[in-house]
């Protein structure tokens, strides 16, 4: 801990998309370690973590769009930005598939707007962008390293695939200070996307239903609780002082997929509960399993997941818990999967 | 009536980048088979074959750019488009370098804008996109097959290899017709960035001067004439319709890849000339050796290039020579020069961000 308190007191941070579920833990813990905090947000809702922790009364608050060329420029010259998170992105699958063009614009649009920027900017000394484990695409072998070629097929997907090209290109050209974050699904306490399979899950038992998946539940994925997710970003920024960590892409995995059946038994089994899942076994053309190898960031950045998945669901299911005591869960939830 | 004829008399058929250096050979194509061309123009260029061979009159020319997303719709509609190719694109390595993100909105902007005013339209039957070479990045295993991996690292690399993800993205997720051509370096007539190896080295050798070789001369390329392209771009769009074809990418070469001395060599030689290329040797980043296998081309569409490098490279000194040879040629040439500098430009932005770890 002393370390990471060395390493960020006094900073000044910049983070995109805020409120969301990452962005929000990501600044708690920027905060315990004295960072200054810069905020860009653009979706409120008193409902998100950034609010309901009061996160807002902690850290500078800028309302906007990364879309803004002109406001980023502002933002990361007014409070002299040292390091900046680029986490805001159209995270949601289904979203971009029904509207490409606005992943796009937000995905990669937004990507090239902060890239350029922070070019413009020399005093910003450390960019790191989030991409995706989806960035990858679709290969034929199931073990993915840093290695495999990023050829994403659907829009969410190629939007990553994008994202992470053009940031390494900033490092290959103008030796840009990025590095890029390639991380499985992160699930924890306060994502409000309940339609993704673990607070789905959660839900779904909470308000007495059957959770419903989609497919044959047989396609496994990786799952990282979201502590796990802000240590490696912040391990990550703390290595880059070293110039071999810097230009490099990362995978963050537990290494440990599971099927969706085995995650929907594990919260079944944490929350004790006989309600039996409905496989309505539509058929899926995603590949079944794939595996994210995160050896390149336990031997470079000395990485690794400290919560067990079910430690990190047994705190989910707990905040879900109270999150839905002052009111019911109402809408039919649609798994992700 | 050939075949080629068949398949587009009277097609209402959209070119983006209409006037820049392939636009106007494959209208030119398209007009002689009888297709209705309608041409999207962004900037008009003097000096464009699109305007000295009056093809500005002989299509339906709509001024406006790839950014603008509702011009693009109406286009569709307005003119019931059947075919779209989509050539336009900042297309120059060193401006790319020097402006990464009016690269970036050019080339994939321009990109997602065209395709999704595809879907959303209906009864476009065919969409060729051009992507590059260079959409590939470094890669060490030789020549490139369609297989290798899209890693671009600088600029204008990246741009091509995000065009092209995003245009095969278009397929699988919803069934749009597309293809994608990855051709090397065109030449031919009417290619007025003398910075390019080809136009430079005919330039120099017209003035008497010894052609100048920037890098050490060694780096392999293709390069391929610009009819043998326009025949890739015409026979790949008559084939969208087979199952084997639509969503797929392409590579277009002539299967025998130069170093820079040896066209230099070519083109002296072809041009009855002793001088001899001076070496500059600068250091650059360029990668070394890079050249595509045309074998999925020839296999599946049976194609191949006609004219191959030196029957191309007659034609096109043939054309610079009455090109230099006519009046307004003063103005082009001091205009081109003008773009020669990249490479300084891109070490003085790497030497400013190296300041950086100073700050």
């Amino acid at each position: 801990m002393a370390t990471r308190f060395k390493n960020w007191a006094g900073k000044t941070v910049f983070i995109t998309g805020a409120t969301g579920f990452l962005g929000s833990w990501l600044i708690k813990e920027l905060i315990k370690n004295n960072a200054n905090v810069v905020a860009l947000v653009q979706k409120v809702s008193s409902e998100f973590l950034f609010y309901t922790d009061k996160l807002d009364k902690k850290c500078t608050v800028i309302f906007g769009s990364f879309l803004d060329f002109d406001l980023l420029q502002r933002t990361i010259n007014e409070f002299n930005v040292n390091t900046v998170f680029h986490l805001g992105a159209q995270t949601i699958v289904g979203t971009a598939n029904k509207s490409p063009l606005s992943t796009f614009e937000t995905n990669i649009k937004g990507t090239w707007n902060i890239l350029e920027n922070c070019r413009l900017s020399p005093w910003v000394k450390k960019i790191i962008i989030a991409s995706s484990d989806r960035a990858y695409g679709e290969h034929k072998s199931f073990s993915y390293t840093e290695e495999t070629p990023m050829q994403g097929r659907y829009p969410y997907d190629v939007s990553k695939s994008c994202v992470d090209l053009l940031s390494q290109s900033y490092y290959h050209t103008y030796n840009l200070p990025v590095c890029v974050t390639r991380c499985v699904n992160l699930f924890g306490e306060g994502d409000q996307h309940l339609n993704r399979i673990i607070p789905g899950t959660i839900t779904s038992v909470l308000s007495g239903q059957q959770p419903v998946i989609r497919s044959n539940g047989l396609l496994t994925r990786d799952y990282m609780y979201i502590k796990d997710a802000v240590n490696a970003y912040l391990t990550l920024a703390e290595n880059m002082d070293d110039k071999k960590i810097i230009g490099q892409c990362f995978n963050f995995s537990t290494g440990n997929p599971l099927s969706v059946l085995e995650i929907v038994e594990k919260i079944l089994v944490l929350m004790k509960t006989n309600i039996k899942p409905i496989i309505e076994n539509k058929a899926s053309n995603e590949a079944t399993e794939r595996y994210i190898s995160s050896k390149k960031a336990h031997s470079l950045l000395n990485w690794k997941t400290k919560y067990k998945i079910d430690e990190g669901l047994q705190k989910t299911i707990e905040w879900y818990k109270s999150f839905f005591s002052t009111k019911k869960p109402t809408k039919r939830l649609e798994q992700r999967i | 009536m050939n075949e080629r004829n068949k398949i587009w008399n009277s097609k209402n058929v959209l070119v983006t980048g209409a006037a820049g250096f392939l636009g106007p050979w494959l209208i030119k194509e398209l007009l002689k088979n009888n297709a209705s061309v309608i041409a999207l123009v962004r900037d008009q260029t003097p000096n464009s074959l699109f305007f000295t061979d009056k093809i500005n009159k002989q299509v339906s020319v709509v001024y406006g750019d790839l950014l603008n997303f509702n011009l693009i719709q109406k286009i569709l509609a307005q003119f019931n488009i059947d075919s779209v190719f989509h050539l336009g694109a900042q297309a120059i390595v060193g401006t790319a370098n020097r402006s990464p993100l009016s690269t970036f909105k050019s080339n994939i902007e321009g990109t997602w804008n065209l395709l999704e005013a595809c879907r959303l339209s209906s009864g476009i039957k065919r969409i060729v996109v051009a992507s590059s070479d260079k959409a590939y990045g470094e890669n060490k295993n030789l020549p490139y097959t369609e297989e290798a991996p899209l890693q671009g690292r600088h600029p204008y690399d990246v741009s091509k290899s995000c065009t092209d993800l995003i245009s095969q993205s278009y397929y699988h997720t919803y069934n749009l017709p597309v293809c994608i051509t990855r051709c090397g370096n065109f030449f031919g007539s009417g290619d007025l960035h003398f910075n390019r190896i080809i136009p430079g080295t005919i330039k120099s050798i017209l003035e008497n001067k010894r052609p100048i070789i920037r890098s050490n001369g060694l780096f392999v390329r293709d390069y391929i004439y610009v009819k043998d392209v326009v025949d890739a771009y015409l026979t790949l769009a008559e084939n969208i319709h087979r199952k084997e074809i639509v969503g797929q990418c392409f590579n277009f070469s002539t299967d025998k890849p130069f170093n820079v001395i040896k066209v230099v060599e070519k083109i002296t030689h072809l041009m009855n000339s002793n001088l001899q290329p001076i070496i500059e040797n600068e250091v650059s980043n360029e990668i070394p050796e890079q050249h595509l296998s045309s074998q999925k081309a020839h296999r599946l569409l049976n194609w191949n290039a006609q004219y191959g490098i030196s029957k191309g490279l007659e034609e096109t000194i043939e054309w610079y020579k009455q090109f230099f040879n006519h009046e307004n040629t003063k103005f082009v040439i001091k205009k081109s020069y003008e773009f020669s500098d990249n490479n300084l430009l891109l070490k003085n932005i790497t030497t400013q961000n190296k300041k950086r770890e100073s700050l």
